[in-house]
């Protein structure tokens, strides 16, 4: 169990991190996000003990976390690296063995890490003859075969296509399901909604949004609706509470003032039956992110 | 300590495969090859000069042709100027010498082909000298013993000494001038070791800043243990690379010094172990103190690319120090003395200083601890600088960076 208490960080004048507490349990996701600049790799860096905090702690399992910890951790920087002159299986072994892993341990891993990250190519093959995606394959391996009980990945989807994606969030949600607490940042809502437990919001430093997801969402009301149904836009928009309608796929999305004024639209809506889709919801994390991003914290 | 060595044995294993290691642990034998090949050049094409004799007194010409010199062979069959001629012409003679009996004067005239072989007249010349003063003293009715008398020259010999505190100091000339020979080889050696590992290392440490795999590097293995990992991989190179040397040097020594007159000189035996142990000392310091800060200097940059321009005032004042070394050989100027204590500078200066005699003994233990000392204190400095600077990426001077209170 990861725990960050009342993290502050400055550089100069600017206040990078400010006041930043969260927990992250065995076997919990936690989705940090936030726009470029908003402290999110200060805070990975703080965590890793590569910068040092101004103020507050970080712990492991109840003691401070140090230097004696770093085995347990998975780190996948921002900024990729990999010394391209070596092979596969050289740079693997490597970075495992940085992490206390002994070589003949990773060689009998690795065949099994390059199939399920559909890597293309040898392990004898030098690092810079492989593909940009291939590359960024092996260095998740490098980042997750030790198994570390803490992974922490910095933008991990960003360049990804959707299918090695999706292979991302299958070896994410195995660690999870071994046990691993995972903290990983990204600015793509889609990734953070569909796999973290947790969430995190920075915003130029401040924690703007931090909790369960679900409850995140739940918190702003079910205050959304999407409709399909014979109503047009004017006739949606002229029901009382109805602050905004907006066209989505083949009906609209409906802002509402609150939650209440979704019966009014689905009475109005159902008025002669059968209607095809009518889904109250809490905003998205995207719509969140979004209204948070542009909105000042005061 | 674990990591340590994973950290080392990767700085070894990953430098011993690139090419410009290999070159650079190459570059004596590749010389020593070149030695041998300049060598084989030479003998092959210096052989010995034939030469004809040619005289108007034949128990003269006799007693030269009799004479053997392994300096030149004489054709006995080209007795006279005519064929002479005739054989330099069709090149089977390198040249002839003609001697000229008048009176009790002799005059010798060498007339050779310039694209012959050429001929070390000096052999030449002491046989002609000595058949004309036995001719003269036979003339003048001296005996062998007398002769020898008259021509027994004046002794003569060089003794030269240095003063250390005031206290003569006896050294035998050839044994100043194999220090001095030892002295100027080590200080070129610590100058090409200096620049071609001080680059090097500064390379590692900025390849992995750049390529952003420090990162990794720097959460996995705390920064100081990885920057003293990093110079211990360093020195295993070295080490291997002045095995590598010495080998070459030595091999080189055995079978080189019939060809080179430089090295037959040098005997050996008449070095002196104190000596060979300050020099070495010398060598090791000071390239430990250059490979360190280049480390650290290594860490300032953002890219590979600007390595060289952080490493350039290293590698200037290596150059510096090399230069002064020369200077030191001839004088001993106030400046020189300094230098000789200063480190960075010191270890191309005390060595020449202290081998020919400029410097005792203890001025060069106190340059080597005051070089000590420095390499205490800049490894101090250096792994701060390393630890603060090895994820800082930003744009500023690499001089402002150094001075840098906090990040």
């Amino acid at each position: 169990m990861l725990q960050v208490k009342n993290l502050n960080k400055s550089f100069g004048q600017m206040q990078a991190v400010s006041n930043e507490s969260f927990t992250v349990n065995d076997g919990e996701i936690l989705g940090l996000i936030g726009q470029n600049g908003a402290g999110k790799t200060t805070t990975f860096r703080m965590i890793l003990g590569l910068l040092k905090p101004d103020a507050g702690s970080v712990f492991w399992n109840g003691h401070p976390f140090t230097r004696k910890d770093q085995d347990i951790v998975g780190f996948l920087p921002e900024e990729r690296g990999l010394y391209l002159k070596m092979t596969v299986e050289e740079q693997v072994v490597y970075f495992a063995e940085l992490r206390g892993q002994k070589p003949a341990v990773t060689k009998q891993k690795l065949d099994d890490w390059m199939q399920r990250f559909a890597v293309k190519g040898k392990r004898t093959d030098k690092i810079k003859d492989l593909s940009k995606g291939n590359q960024q394959k092996v260095q998740l391996i490098a980042t997750l075969i030790h198994e570390p009980k803490l992974v922490i990945l910095d933008e991990p989807f960003s360049s990804l296509d959707p299918v090695n994606a999706s292979l991302l969030e299958d070896g994410i949600e195995r660690l999870k399901s071994q046990g691993s607490a995972i903290i990983f940042s990204s600015h793509d809502m889609g990734n953070v909604e569909k796999i973290s437990d947790k969430l995190l919001m920075l915003r130029q430093g401040e924690t703007v949004l931090n909790g369960v997801t679900n409850e995140i969402r739940e918190s702003f009301g079910d205050t959304r609706i999407f409709i399909q149904s014979p109503l047009t836009a004017e006739e949606l928009l002229a029901i009382d509470g109805v602050l905004s309608v907006k066209k989505y796929q083949n009906g609209f999305e409906l802002k509402l003032a609150n939650p209440e004024v979704g019966k009014a639209v689905f009475a109005a809506a159902t008025k002669d039956g059968y209607i095809r889709e009518f889904s109250q919801q809490p905003p998205t994390l995207d719509e969140i992110f979004r209204m948070k991003a542009g909105v000042s914290h005061e | 300590m674990n990591k340590f060595w994973v950290v080392c044995k990767q700085v070894i294993r990953k430098n011993i495969k690139s090419p410009s290691y290999i070159v650079l642990l190459l570059m004596p034998i590749l010389l020593l090859g070149f030695m041998f090949g300049l060598a084989a050049i030479r003998t092959h094409t210096n052989e010995t000069p034939q030469i004809a004799i040619i005289s108007n007194s034949a128990p003269f010409r006799t007693a030269l042709v009799k004479n053997k010199s392994k300096d030149y062979v004489v054709k006995r069959a080209v007795d006279t100027s005519k064929k002479a001629e005739k054989a330099l012409s069709r090149e089977k003679l390198d040249g002839y010498l003609t001697i000229t009996l008048t009176g009790k004067q002799v005059s010798a005239v060498y007339k050779s082909r310039t694209n012959g072989n050429s001929l070390d007249t000096t052999s030449l010349k002491n046989t002609l000298n000595s058949l004309k003063m036995q001719q003269t003293a036979a003339q003048l009715g001296l005996t062998s013993k007398q002769l020898t008398q008259l021509f027994t020259p004046a002794s003569f010999k060089t003794q030269s000494v240095s003063y250390t505190n005031g206290k003569e100091r006896a050294q035998k000339n050839n044994q100043q001038d194999i220090n001095s020979i030892l002295a100027m080889v080590v200080t070129i050696l610590i100058y090409i070791f200096m620049v071609s590992y001080a680059s090097l290392i500064a390379q590692e440490v900025a390849t992995e800043k750049g390529s952003r795999i420090m990162e990794i590097l720097v959460s996995s293995v705390a920064p100081q243990i990885q920057f003293f990992a990093k110079i211990t991989g360093m020195f295993a190179l070295i080490l291997l690379q002045v095995v590598i040397t010495a080998i070459c040097g030595l091999l080189g020594m055995k079978y080189l010094s019939g060809n080179i007159q430089f090295l037959k000189d040098i005997d050996l035996s008449q070095i002196q172990p104190n000596f060979v142990i300050i020099l070495g000392l010398f060598f090791i310091l000071g390239i430990t103190l250059y490979t360190i800060l280049a480390a650290g200097l290594g860490a300032l940059v953002s890219r590979a690319d600007q390595v060289s321009q952080a490493v350039s005032p290293l590698t200037i004042i290596g150059l510096v120090a090399y230069g002064a070394s020369f200077v030191a050989m001839n004088s001993n100027t106030f400046l020189i003395k300094l230098g000789s204590f200063v480190p960075f500078v010191s270890q191309s200066i005390m060595p020449v200083r202290y081998a020919i005699g400029n410097a005792s003994t203890m001025d060069a233990v106190i340059s080597l601890v005051v070089l000590a000392v420095t390499i205490v204190l800049v490894t101090w400095f250096t792994t701060r600088l390393y630890t603060k600077h090895v994820l800082d990426y930003s744009d500023k001077k690499i001089w402002k960076r150094i001075f840098k209170r906090n990040s």
